[in-house]
């Protein structure tokens, strides 16, 4: 396109400057009005057009600013389209208010859903460790029956229960409801060990109806009675203990709820003892049988290897308070009586014992002494499972407040922010 | 003080009246863009800058009042044409009869012979 206006200098820098100009219009519109221009000049001017005639022209035209800004009036809808950096300083100012939301949200939900987890496990906590303190008590009322049924045997079963044994058999069957009632609930969400211990030791508790049947009508020999209330009761509350020292999540918890089974069945141990020789004290004539020594030697055994495991488990308080508590003058007479009827039974099998020093209603209140002593301390134990318990409890649950609250108010802040932003973005 | 009809305000006549303007010309016969420049450039005053006629005719176009084609005149190069449309000739003889009540009114108040009723 040579030899036309359209090559004069003048007319390509009007042009290149209109096209400039035209940057904020449309393609297609800025197009259109460039050719029509170009069309005009082309027009009006001739291709030997002087620089004078083409300024007169260009002027004649108006400044390419002009005609962008008539063109720009007519152009799309009301109000001038937001140039794009401040459309991307809107879409900055919209990211600047989402992450911080966005963040803080996530990492609330997951704050406070790890707080929900811990709140619920410090829950089943509780219910296991007050479960566990009716179990405790369960098992005293149970040995207390169990050494009483093995002394009505022991009798030759024919006289009406003793006072003493109906008593028994009551607080058993309270202690009994208490755990029944301590237990709705625990199944699924605990630990499977638990509930399982949980599962045998209610089936022990079940057992009991036949068991106490069983004494009055059939001559059950006291060791084998003492047997199976050892094992069908009194070893599943034992295995109740020891499975929630293991199920239950804190340390702490864990470590009180592991010295109590262990004293639990060194109190267990005390009471086979304490049958066992009663046993044989009450019969006519007194006759510390082979078998039954074999019985009360292991059950010796068995307490000092469990009191072992407690020493092991328990803190130095709790093993200084044991030694503190369980001692005095009918411990050591207890474990002297013991000593001596295990001398003429191992020297003498199934030869009575002759009574020197040896008499069935002081060794049972000896015995008891011991027991009872020891039952001080697991009692401690009891109410020290009960207050850790609870004290986790109440720190989980005000955890959960406040990580619920503080994320609350967190969002809370940021929204307000997210309001007060808003204009800004307009 | 508000502005009086100086240089702005003479503007903003114009712009009013510039498009019926292009109207009435293509009525006669269509224009190609020089044309139709030179033809209201004729008449004293009304246009400022040569420019602003086409965004103008682009604007009428757009509103259906005006098209446009290419044409191609014997020994001359291909020219774009405007004429008006049906819809065109409407508007314009509204507009006429409008600004003839309008120009009327006007020009009675300003030579204070409006009639007080």
């Amino acid at each position: 396109m040579s030899g036309t206006a359209l090559d004069h200098w003048l007319v390509r820098g009007y042009l290149s400057e209109l096209d400039a100009a035209l940057g904020g219009l449309p393609a297609a519109q800025a197009r259109e009005l460039k050719e029509q221009i170009a069309a005009h000049l082309d027009d009006a001017l001739g291709p030997d057009a002087g620089d004078q005639e083409v300024a007169a022209a260009l002027s004649r035209l108006g400044s390419p600013a002009d005609l962008a800004a008539e063109a720009g009036a007519a152009c799309g809808p009301p109000g001038p389209r937001p140039a794009r950096s401040i459309r991307r300083m809107r879409w900055r100012l919209a990211v600047v208010i989402a992450v911080p939301l966005v963040t803080a949200a996530t990492l609330g939900a997951l704050r406070i859903s790890s707080e929900a987890s811990s709140y619920a496990a410090a829950g089943r906590d509780q219910r296991l460790a007050r479960l566990d303190v009716a179990v405790v008590t369960l098992s005293r009322d149970l040995e207390d029956e169990c050494d009483l049924s093995a002394a009505y045997a022991a009798r030759g079963h024919a006289r009406p229960v003793s006072p003493a044994l109906s008593r028994a058999r009551t607080a058993t069957d309270a202690a009994a409801g208490t755990v029944r009632a301590a237990a709705a609930g625990i199944g699924a969400g605990y630990p499977p060990g638990a509930v399982h211990a949980l599962a045998g030791l209610l089936a022990g508790i079940a057992d009991l109806k036949t068991i106490r049947a069983g004494i009055s009508s059939s001559a059950f020999p006291a060791s084998q009675l003492i047997r199976i209330y050892t094992v069908n009761v009194i070893g599943a509350a034992d295995t109740f203990g020891a499975a929630v020292g293991n199920a239950v999540g804190d340390t702490r918890l864990q470590a009180t709820a592991t010295s109590l089974a262990a004293l639990l069945r060194a109190e267990n141990d005390q009471s086979v003892q304490r049958a066992i020789l009663y046993a044989a004290l009450s019969a006519h004539p007194p006759v510390l049988f082979s078998e039954n020594l074999s019985v009360l030697q292991q059950a010796a055994t068995d307490e000092r290897s469990n009191l072992t495991a407690f020493n092991s488990s328990a803190s130095l308080a709790e093993q200084k308070l044991y030694a503190t508590t369980v001692s005095g003058a009918a411990v050591d007479i207890a474990s002297s009586s013991e000593i001596l009827a295990e001398q003429q039974a191992a020297a003498r099998p199934s030869v009575p014992l002759t009574r020197d020093g040896l008499d069935a209603g002081t060794w049972y209140r000896d015995m008891s002494t011991t027991i009872d002593d020891t039952r001080k301390v697991t009692g401690r134990l009891d109410s020290q499972l009960s207050s850790q318990a609870d004290t986790a409890r109440s720190h989980a649950t005000r955890n959960l407040l406040f990580s619920g609250i503080a994320t609350l108010i967190l969002l809370l802040v940021l929204l307000i922010s997210a309001v007060l932003a808003r204009p800004l973005r307009r | 003080m508000c502005r009086m009809a100086g240089e702005g305000g003479l503007t903003e006549l114009r712009r009013g009246v510039l498009g019926p303007c292009v109207l009435a010309l293509l009525e006669v016969r269509p224009r190609f863009g020089l044309e139709l420049v030179r033809d209201l450039a004729a008449a004293d005053g009304l246009l400022t800058s040569d420019g602003t006629v086409y965004p103008l005719l682009n604007r009428l176009r757009d509103a259906g009042l005006v098209t446009s084609e290419w044409r191609d005149e014997e020994g001359e190069r291909a020219r774009r044409y405007y004429s008006i449309t049906e819809a065109g000739r409407q508007s314009l003889a509204a507009f006429r009869a409008d600004w003839a009540r309008f120009s009327a009114t006007v020009g009675g108040v300003l030579n204070h012979t409006a009639v007080r009723s």
